[in-house]
């Protein structure tokens, strides 16, 4: 009689056990779905400048670059993504899954990626790039569009490609007059090489791809508001594998501050570029948290090595030991950066984390014046941009070269006419400037050849030496680099190159930039080593 | 009245020729290279020249400043060698959204200006009369750019009643109300300066008029307080509009801060921009523009004074 209320009362217990543990386990799933990725999330990033055009053919400076990265893919790629240190970056395929290069450097066969689309549908294949090729390089083309030829004008393309046709449906094959190891280096890096749908140029001209810009990339273009914002929808046929958000928009927000203030009021999810000051008050939020990395930029000066205190080899170097990098890291990066070695960063192929970096010495500096004839001090005179960070940078720099007895006076101007008035045509002679300062970097390592080779780099060849180093050495070394069919021998000779101008002290160099993001609790993000950031692993957690 | 406007309207042209010439020679002048924007590091010079010369910028500078007249009396503004959309879409896109913004600062500023001059005149002999003059002396003391970032903090990140920044939502709905969220604090920042200023003359313009005689005389006929003022404000209303117009101007100053603290898409962004890069076509038509609203306002309020106050005619 009693036996049946008791198997009840067992029924009724366990009843009540595994209710309250549903109970329990649904309470508690919110909790575990906080690691989970929202996928039709939309992330909003402040953004600082609306990009004058979407057009990558002719993003020439890299600020142009921000949100063709997102939509557009090249034909070769690097290991940035999940790549927090960027110190063993690589070149990596993207359009193109496979290359060979033989005849000493000078033909390279790509095989193209299959069923990979445009966004606007039709067929990525050998035809399209044979189509993108032309629209730069040949003047006898329908399409042939003269800025994007113009932006692609570095190491004088159209003289190095001797030609370009298709071996396949999805084979493409360029031949070279001279061997140009940067070439993978540039198709990887420079925007102006990336792939654009033919209907669409067809379709639309030249000059409408702005408006219509379709790729292959992770994101495609939806809409852009002038001056306030660009829109993006996920690609979900994207051939790297979808992105983690649905919806990306690029808020354009140009105060520095206005980013940092919207990224608190919860208007974005991320602030792209917030200084170190605006984010000293962060640090008892639990809603945002800054997230910094290697940037490949170094702030550095070219020094005149043709005339003035500088032609002397032991005074360069002087300056050099006399820096203390440790303190400008301190006072002007919170200590989060790393001092340069040389012209290579984390971020770059040539990067060599072994190199020790600038080493600090007054007391050897105050005895290599002393050789050089300058007990007594000597005064000299740079020229810098207002652009963020170089007024604190070379203020500790002052102070530390006046430690040694020299006086440094620095002018500071916008570098726009900086560049056009200091920079590109080099120190003048008799000018009585004795160095320029600009924090410089890439993603293409080729580039080094044009800050410091005699052959690409003088004003006069439309480079980036001002200072007119020249050391048939290093210029070796770059040939070298260039003529080399593989990437190994391309990044051992300009690792040699690099290592000849820090011997040389060609350059005043000091430390290497940051990247620096202000990013809400529930985003994940991880910048990669690169001058400009992709949104494509960002995701936003439930 | 139409001769008067006619002459008033030609009188400008020679203004408007003399800033376009020296916009032109300031910019052959100034260092800096648009094409410099435009190509990458290792350019080769001949392909240098080649761009140089599709832009339009080798050639003679006197037979370039001609060609550029024609081309924008007949409205081409050129193309922007940044962007290379027409200079005028760059152009008038700007100057439409500044416009706006300007406009909204100087109805709050003439509206609040107005009735606290007002306020100021009729009680100018309590207390209550110097606290609003300290408030708008002390708000006339305030750089816009940090008025404009305090009034962000507090309103959108601290109260988060408003948005931060921007001209609207860019995803989702935008009606009339949304769009006046995103105008009210940039508005506000515009309105500070010259609302201190039309309350400050507006209240000297009152006290200036209480103290006449036909005040008096209104008043001895028994005329209630409220029907003089009525009267005041009549014939203050010559000296108001002057005020006003003569702020508008430096509301479109204004805006310029007022836009780069709150993201707003106006002329104050894209010349500083045109500049950066260069960019010419844009520079010298914003130049010009501006030049031609400048003496623009000053020409409709010389108009609105005189059919206000037809005794302007004599001066």
């Amino acid at each position: 009689v009693n036996r049946l209320p008791r198997a009840l009362g067992v029924l009724l217990v366990t009843g009540v056990v595994v209710a309250l543990a549903v109970v329990s386990a649904a309470s508690s799933a919110p909790a575990r779905s906080a690691a989970t990725v929202d996928p039709n999330a939309t992330l909003t990033v402040a953004f600082p400048s609306d990009p004058v055009t979407r057009d990558p053919r002719i993003t020439v400076a890299t600020a142009h670059r921000d949100v063709v990265v997102q939509i557009f893919d090249g034909l070769v790629s690097k290991n940035w993504f999940g790549n927090r240190t960027g110190d063993n970056l690589k070149v990596v395929p993207a359009l193109a899954t496979s290359w060979t290069i033989t005849n000493s450097g000078k033909v390279y066969t790509f095989q193209l990626r299959k069923g990979v689309r445009f966004h606007d549908g039709t067929p990525f294949n050998a035809a399209a790039v044979v189509f993108n090729f032309r629209t730069w390089l040949d003047r006898g083309f329908e399409f042939y569009y003269p800025r994007a030829a113009a932006a692609n004008a570095a190491f004088n393309a159209r003289s190095l490609i001797r030609n370009f046709r298709a071996t396949g449906p999805y084979t493409f094959k360029v031949t070279l007059n001279r061997p140009f190891a940067g070439l993978l280096d540039r198709l990887a890096a420079a925007s102006t090489t990336f792939m654009v749908s033919p209907a669409a140029i067809r379709q639309y001209g030249n000059t409408g791809i702005d408006a219509h810009p379709i790729g292959t990339g992770p994101f495609r273009f939806t809409s852009h508001n002038a001056g306030q914002a660009v829109v993006l929808t996920r690609n979900d046929r994207y051939f790297r594998g979808r992105a983690k958000v649905k919806t990306l928009v690029l808020r354009v927000i140009t105060d520095e501050n206005a980013r940092a203030a919207a990224l608190q009021a919860g208007q974005v999810q991320i602030a792209q570029g917030v200084g170190l000051r605006a984010a000293r008050g962060w640090a008892g939020r639990s809603d945002v948290k800054l997230i910094l990395g290697p940037r490949p930029l170094t702030y550095m000066c070219w020094l005149n090595v043709r005339e003035g205190p500088l032609a002397k080899k032991g005074v360069r170097e002087a300056i050099n030991l006399a820096v203390n990098r440790q303190q400008i890291n301190q006072l002007v990066f919170d200590g989060k950066t790393k001092a340069a070695s040389g012209f290579f960063t984390p971020g770059m192929l040539s990067f060599d984390p072994k190199l020790p970096a600038l080493g600090y010495n007054p007391t050897r500096a105050r005895q290599l014046l002393a050789q050089a004839g300058y007990a007594n001090g000597l005064n000299l005179k740079f020229e810098a941009t207002t652009n963020s960070n170089e007024q604190e940078i070379y203020t500790v720099v002052q102070q530390n070269l006046k430690a040694i007895g020299v006086n440094l006076s620095v002018s500071y101007t916008t570098v726009g006419s900086f560049l056009s008035t200091q920079f590109l045509p080099g120190i003048k002679p008799g000018s009585g400037t004795d160095g320029v300062c600009l924090g410089s970097g890439a993603e293409e390592d080729s580039l080094f050849s044009l800050y410091t080779t005699k052959t690409y780099g003088w004003p006069e060849a439309g480079g980036y030496n001002p200072g007119r180093y020249h050391s048939a050495k290093l210029d070796g070394f770059v040939e070298k680099a260039f003529a080399s069919s593989s990437e190994a021998g391309y990044v051992s000779n300009l690792r040699k190159a690099n290592e000849q101008l820090v011997r040389d002290y060609a350059l005043l160099w000091t430390v290497r930039d940051l990247n620096v993001y202000g990013v809400a609790a529930n985003v994940s993000f991880t910048p990669a080593v690169r001058l400009r950031p992709s949104y494509y692993t960002a995701a936003v957690l439930k | 009245v139409l001769s008067f406007a006619a002459k008033r309207i030609l009188s400008i042209l020679p203004i408007l020729v003399g800033v376009s010439v020296v916009t032109f020679a300031l910019l052959l002048v100034i260092p800096g290279d648009p094409v410099d924007s435009l190509l990458p590091p290792g350019t080769p010079p001949e392909v240098r020249q080649e761009l140089r010369k599709e832009l339009d910028l080798d050639g003679r500078a006197d037979e370039r400043y001609v060609a550029w007249v024609t081309h924008v009396v007949q409205g081409d503004f050129g193309t922007s060698t940044e962007s290379g959309e027409s200079a005028g879409t760059v152009l008038f896109r700007a100057l439409g959204n500044t416009a706006i913004l300007a406009l909204a600062g100087i109805l709050v500023a003439a509206l609040l200006g107005v009735a606290a001059g007002m306020a100021m005149a009729w009680w100018s002999d309590r207390a209550f009369s110097k606290v609003i003059n300290l408030a708008v002396i002390g708000n006339a003391s305030i750089p816009q750019f940090w008025l404009g970032l305090l009034l962000l903090y507090v309103f959108a990140v601290q109260l988060r009643l408003l948005p931060i920044g921007g001209m609207g939502p860019i995803v989702g709905e935008s009606n009339l109300a949304t769009r006046l969220e995103y105008l009210l604090l940039p508005a506000v920042t515009v309105a500070a300066l010259p609302f201190a200023l039309i309350a400050r003359l507006t209240r000297a313009l009152f006290l200036e008029l209480k103290s006449q005689e036909f005040v008096l005389a209104l008043r001895t006929r028994g005329y209630s307080t409220f029907r003089i003022w009525r009267h005041l404000l009549r014939n203050a209303a010559p000296g108001i509009v002057n005020i006003v117009g003569l702020q508008a101007g430096y509301a479109l100053l204004g805006t310029l801060f007022a836009e780069i603290v709150f993201s707003w898409p106006g002329m104050g962004t894209a010349i500083q921009r045109a500049i950066d890069a260069r960019d010419y076509p844009v520079i010298q038509g914003f130049v010009l523009v501006s030049g031609v609203i400048f003496t623009g306002i000053t020409v409709v309020v010389d108009l609105a004074m005189r059919s206000l106050d037809p005794r302007t005619e004599a001066a």
